[in-house]
């Protein structure tokens, strides 16, 4: 038994710790945990995806098989197509902050972002649930961007998909995020417990 | 997007990377994607307006037939040296300066006028740094006459003309060569239609141009015949001599014209026009008469500016005698045939060529003619 | 991060480090290379605490020579690097190897499979037969951390220096570690002055002698290893032989497809010298062999070696590996990073079973969708001065008109052969060698060949690769532009120091070592700006050294924008803003040249608006833009400014 995870983003909008600290909560929670991560040349705004699986029984590699994702975490919605092109399954669920981050190549001119009600459902073909959200908004109003990931991680544990308690989870913000930033994470995470999505049934 | 047809990649293909460019600089400074250094010119990166003003003001490229009519020289055939009201010759009167003019100061005295009379409120003209030519933008006399004197090898002047109509506002004066002459009617003729340029051309003096060395072609010259010395003047006497002179200071150094030919640009080979007939008064020297200026009238404004110079005193006139005028004519026909050869010679299906053999054919016919006549 | 005294969740290099740390290291350098750069950087955290040294090296070969110092004196230590700098660290390791070691001495290579930040899948087991040293490969971070601290012991106890081999997905994935006790460090290093530890020809034979056979021993230890595991049913005559991650890739797909009962795994994590009577014990109780291993076929190849040995004691075998093309990816055989569903084909090929597909309408919504996937490809950041470096190089060569091209190599950097970097480098291989192809570009005059070449090198590769080049263009008489592009850190790897920053790796302030001195002294023409600050006489200055002969050297200097972004508290924060009334959009001429040209990530174009904005949170104010803008329609501001005003 397992839960397979997918974080995704640009590179830079912090996929790497929501993983890492998602990975611990599960750990917390008694489960045998992995992360699958890539880091380099793909940070230069390319995509990025941190695959989490909690599991228990054997051990897991770190790689999630193709259609074989049961929660995504995307923090960019053609990112998460691009995930559920490879991994998703009719039951996997996402978790999409609806602000879409240009490729280089579309703001070049060279490539076209695709528009926003064809994207959508095509996510939606590819999931049986999705909640669109706008946790880009939330991190500005709060005053940095840069908590996005904790906005979206308190999402994720808003929409009750993972048997992970939030309290624990922010003992884990508390112990293992800069002081700088503690507070603010903290508050961010909780904006997220409350976004409702379009279809976050919780 | 790349593979679409466009009219950068048209002038690249036309104009840019092939031997007809002369480097006048009219595209340079229209946009941040086509740039210039020294009399080289480049591409950044492609461009997908379909129609730019980089092409239709290039003065290699096909133009638009509702202003083909009003052009001369490479565009049009308006006789020998193109259309014109008068031809005399002028010197400067301008006091204390005349010993700095290599030849008549004219243009200097014209420029200085045209000031004076608020027809324009600065000058785009080409001065020498060192030995190299630069664009330069001259706001009141003592820039106009320190400015002055010939140049040996090409710069993009026009380039400057395009920097100074979008930084600011006011009427400019422009000292061209013929090829840069011509650029800037064309973009006379077709004003850019986005409004951001507040300040316009309005009176273009031409130069006589039979050629123009490339800055490396003229560098390589330099290093190789006067090293760093300062070039003080430079002469290329009447056949049959065959060389160009410089003078470097009391020294006189004899350059024989087949090497010097080696460095002339491929642009200048294949061009029509000798005495600037795109322009609004065009000046020359004056060949057995030294200090003295050649002038060919064309527009009512170029007229009208030699006139009140005249008027002023700072500009003295005479008239030219015919020989010298049928010699003027003959050498200008011979630039035109001399460059329709070398259109031909090259056999590439370029729009340029085919455009000036095209004109060639008329040319020939009215030269049989009018030598008949 | 500890959470539990029991377990921890650690990054696979962090646990590396770990058990460099419980193993006793007393010194780990190395040079940064993805995907191994994290070892040392948590070392350093040790450093203080533990009274471990650590310090990053001018390049591998160097780091394996300073680390072999301690092992000779008693102490042990860890060197790191990723596969390519294998190649550098090779020369001095296959001579060491000769050597009796007094202090254990483990090399740690991560390789990139399937390259994620590399320019080659190069498989480094291979060096292990080469220098004939013992090589481990863990398949968790937990069996990471266990192998190092295993190794660095077994290591001083044989004498040899032997390899932990790991992989991308390994080092930076995180798994659950449990912690052990950290060792006091005790000894006093002493070189022992009666023992020579000399290469000369006539001591080769005989040491080479004696390592072998102390390599029998280490074969005998193996054999009986706890990193070696058998799971399956105990008469499975069907086992997969797998390597590294390869052994949970295989249990994944065993366990997906129901085959439990019929496979068993042999985890191998002994890779040489081969468990060759564990192996023989296993292939005589198969029937079919299939091996998962990350990259060549290694074991494979060892494999069949053995059971050719024994053939007539073992039974017949069928294999299935990479060599006989039955195990592959996407792009074949041999290529690529392994993973749970190459093994899933592989099996089900074999196994003739049906991999179970998602109902058609999925299927076929998954294929409509994909049709919408737009590239993301990978850009210099927002303010980064490659970028401007590389349009003033671009626009050079344009003007120069000769058809010249630039050589690069790795580093942020070699994205020039990218979009971003306008597609510029035109030949990228290995540390520094755009400077050495530049030298041999430059002697073919002779021959007719008169394009102009631009060598570019990062400062950190300048140090690790670029001085022997530079040194041999200047005796050569090379007639080439080299262009150090120096933003005093090792960005591409994470920011590590080198002897181009002003600061040592402990955040000591140092004395940065300037390029430009060490071509001035071998007697180059020397130019050195900032990229950015005016980039009309950046294009100047390349445009000019173009011109010139002989050895020309440049270097384009300005810290990287996202490392100073992350260490400084600016006194003031700029950013570029665009004027909406100074901005005409498409009606401009420029066809957007801000967003599309420049390409700046923090530079769009709205195209409802008809306006290009900057997006202040992510612009770094370099003011690149700014003097590109033909309507002089962008500026920069000072926001901490309007902060405290408003």
């Amino acid at each position: 038994m397992g839960i397979n995870i997918i974080i995704t983003g640009v590179g830079g909008q912090g996929n790497v710790l929501a993983a890492k600290l998602l990975a611990t909560a599960g750990l917390e929670a008694g489960w045998e945990v992995t992360v699958g991560d890539v880091f380099g040349l793909t940070q230069r705004g390319g995509s990025v995806a941190s695959h989490v699986r909690l599991f228990k029984g054997y051990l897991l590699p770190p790689l999630i098989p193709c259609r074989s994702l049961d929660i995504l975490v995307a923090f960019e919605p053609l990112e998460a197509l691009r995930i559920l092109t490879q991994f998703g399954r009719e039951t996997t669920r996402a978790i999409i902050n609806d602000q879409p981050v240009w490729p280089i190549g579309v703001q070049a001119g060279r490539f076209q972002y695709p528009e926003a009600q064809e994207l959508h459902s095509a996510i939606e073909n590819l999931t049986s649930k999705t909640a669109f959200i706008n946790a880009t908004r939330v991190a500005k109003e709060l005053g940095n961007i840069q908590v996005l990931n904790m906005v979206m991680l308190g999402a994720l544990y808003g929409s009750g998909w993972i048997p992970l308690s939030p309290r624990t989870f922010e003992s884990i913000i508390q112990s293992s995020t800069s002081s700088q930033l503690r507070g603010l994470n903290i508050k961010a995470f909780r904006r997220g417990l409350k976004l409702k999505g379009s279809n976050l049934h919780i | 997007m790349c593979g679409m047809q466009n009219d950068l990649k048209r002038l690249r293909e036309e104009v840019l990377g092939t031997d007809v460019c002369t480097a006048c600089g009219t595209c340079v400074n229209l946009c941040p994607n086509i740039i210039s250094i020294e009399d080289r010119i480049a591409v950044l990166a492609d461009c997908q307006i379909a129609s730019g003003n980089c092409y239709r003001y290039c003065p290699r490229t096909i133009p638009d037939p509702r202003i083909a009519e009003a052009l001369c020289g490479d565009v049009g055939y308006g006789g020998p040296v193109g259309n014109y009201s008068n031809y005399l010759i002028a010197r400067s009167r301008l006091s204390g300066k005349h010993s700095f003019f290599q030849y008549g100061g004219t243009v200097t005295a014209l420029l200085v006028e045209a000031m004076r009379q608020g027809l324009i409120d600065y000058a785009v003209v080409t001065k020498a740094v060192g030995n190299f030519p630069h664009p330069a933008i001259v706001k009141n006399e003592e820039e106009i006459i320190s400015a002055g004197g010939s140049k040996y090898a090409l710069s993009p002047t026009n380039k400057e003309v395009n920097r100074a109509c979008t930084a600011g506002s006011g009427k400019i004066g422009v000292v061209a060569l013929p090829c840069q002459a011509t650029g800037l009617r064309k973009k006379q003729l077709q004003p850019r239609e986005d409004g951001v340029e507040k300040a316009s051309v309005s009176l273009i003096i031409g130069l006589f141009c039979t050629w123009a060395l490339s800055q490396a072609g003229w560098r390589a010259l330099l290093n190789r015949h006067v090293g760093s010395r300062f070039v003080k003047a430079m002469d290329i006497p009447p056949p049959p001599a065959n060389i160009m002179v410089i003078d470097v200071g009391g020294e006189r150094k004899t350059i024989p014209l087949d090497e010097v030919g080696k460095h002339v640009r491929p642009g200048c080979k294949v061009c029509l026009d000798m005495t600037a007939e795109n322009a609004d008064i065009s000046i020359g020297m004056v060949e057995g008469k030294a200090g003295w200026n050649t002038v060919i009238t064309r527009t009512e404004q170029g007229a009208s500016m030699l006139e009140s110079a005249v008027g002023a005193g700072i500009i003295e006139t005479g008239s030219l005698d015919q020989k010298a005028w049928d010699h003027l004519r003959e050498a200008s026909l011979n630039k035109k045939e001399q460059a329709l050869k070398e259109a031909e010679a090259r056999a590439k299906r370029l729009p340029y060529y085919e455009r000036i053999i095209k004109l060639g054919k008329k040319i020939r016919d009215e030269d049989k003619n009018g030598t008949e006549r | 991060m500890e959470l539990s005294a029991d377990r921890i969740l650690l990054m696979g290099n962090e646990a590396i480090a770990r058990g460099a740390l419980e193993g006793g290291a007393a010194y780990a350098t190395g040079y940064p290379g993805n995907p191994s750069s994290e070892i040392v950087e948590t070392m350093f955290g040790y450093q203080r605490e533990h009274g471990i040294r650590v310090e990053w090296s001018a390049n591998e070969i160097i780091a394996l020579e300073a680390a072999a110092a301690f092992a000779f004196s008693g102490l042990r230590a860890i060197v790191t690097m990723k596969q390519n700098g294998m190649n550098v660290a090779s020369d001095f390791l296959t001579t060491v190897s000769l050597n009796e070691l007094k202090g254990g001495l483990v090399l740690v290579v991560c390789d990139d499979p399937g390259p994620m930040t590399s320019t080659n899948e190069q498989d480094s087991r291979h060096f292990a037969k080469i220098a004939q040293v013992p090589l481990l490969e863990p398949f968790t971070a937990s069996e990471a951390k266990e192998m190092m601290r295993w190794l660095l012991v077994f290591s001083e106890q044989m004498g040899i220096p032997c390899i932990l081999r790991s992989v991308s997905r390994l080092s930076h994935g995180r798994g659950a570690v449990k912690l052990g006790p950290v060792p006091s460090q005790e000894i006093k290093p002493s070189f022992d002055i009666e023992k020579p530890l000399v290469g000369l020809p006539f001591l080769v034979t005989p040491n080479h002698a004696h390592l072998l056979k102390k390599m029998k021993e280490v074969q005998t230890t193996f054999d009986k290893s706890p990193f070696n595991e058998y799971t399956g049913p105990n008469d499975a005559n069907f086992i997969i032989m797998a390597t590294g991650l390869g052994a949970l890739y295989a249990r994944e797909a065993v366990n997906m497809l129901h085959l439990e009962q019929q496979i068993g795994i042999l985890k191998i994590g002994t890779i040489w010298p081969p468990p060759s009577h564990l192996i023989r014990a296993y292939l005589k109780q198969a029937k079919d062999v299939l091996f998962v291993e990350e990259i060549d076929p290694f074991l494979e190849d060892q494999v069949k070696v053995l059971y050719a040995e024994h053939a007539s004691k073992l039974g017949a075998v069928s294999f299935y590996g990479k060599n006989t093309g039955d195990i592959y990816g996407p792009s074949g055989p041999g290529v690529g990073e392994m993973n749970t569903d190459i093994v899933l084909d592989a099996l089900g090929r074999i196994f003739n079973k049906e991999i179970s597909a998602c109902a058609s309408p999925y299927e076929d919504a998954r294929k409509q969708a994909s049709i919408l996937l737009v590239p993301r490809e990978v850009a210099f950041c927002d303010g980064c001065p490659h970028r401007a470096s590389f349009l003033a190089i671009k626009a050079a060569l344009e003007l120069d008109g000769r058809k010249g091209f630039v050589v690069g190599d790795i580093g942020c950097y070699g994205l020039g052969a990218g979009p971003t970097g306008f597609n510029q480098i035109k030949a990228l291989h290995c540390m520094g060698s755009g400077m050495g192809n530049a030298c041999g570009f430059s002697q073919m005059a002779s021959f007719g060949f008169n394009q102009p070449v631009v060598a570019v090198i990062g400062d950190s590769t300048f140090f690790h690769a670029g001085l022997p080049a530079l040194i041999n263009a200047a005796f050569n008489k090379a007639d080439g532009l080299f262009i150090v592009l120096d933003n005093a850190v090792t960005a591409m790897t994470g920011f590590q120091v080198n002897p181009a920053s002003p600061f040592t790796a402990t955040g000591k302030a140092t004395r940065p070592v300037l390029a430009e001195d060490i071509a001035r002294s071998v007697g180059a023409k020397i130019t050195v700006l900032d990229p950015i600050e005016d980039i009309q006489e950046s294009i100047h200055a390349v445009y000019a050294a173009l011109q010139e002969e002989g050895l020309r050297f440049l270097v384009f200097r300005r810290p990287c924008a996202t490392f100073e972004k992350k260490t400084r508290a600016a006194e003031e924060i700029l950013k570029a803003r665009i004027d909406p009334e100074s901005c005409i959009g498409e009606i401009c001429g420029c066809n957007r040249f801000c967003s599309r040209v420049l390409a700046c990530p923090s530079i769009q174009y709205d195209k409802d608006k008809d306006r290009a904005f900057i997006n202040e949170d992510t612009c770094n104010g370099c003011g690149l833009c700014v003097q590109l803008c033909p309507r002089q329609a962008i500026s920069l501001v000072n926001i901490q400014k309007e902060g405290r005003s408003a």
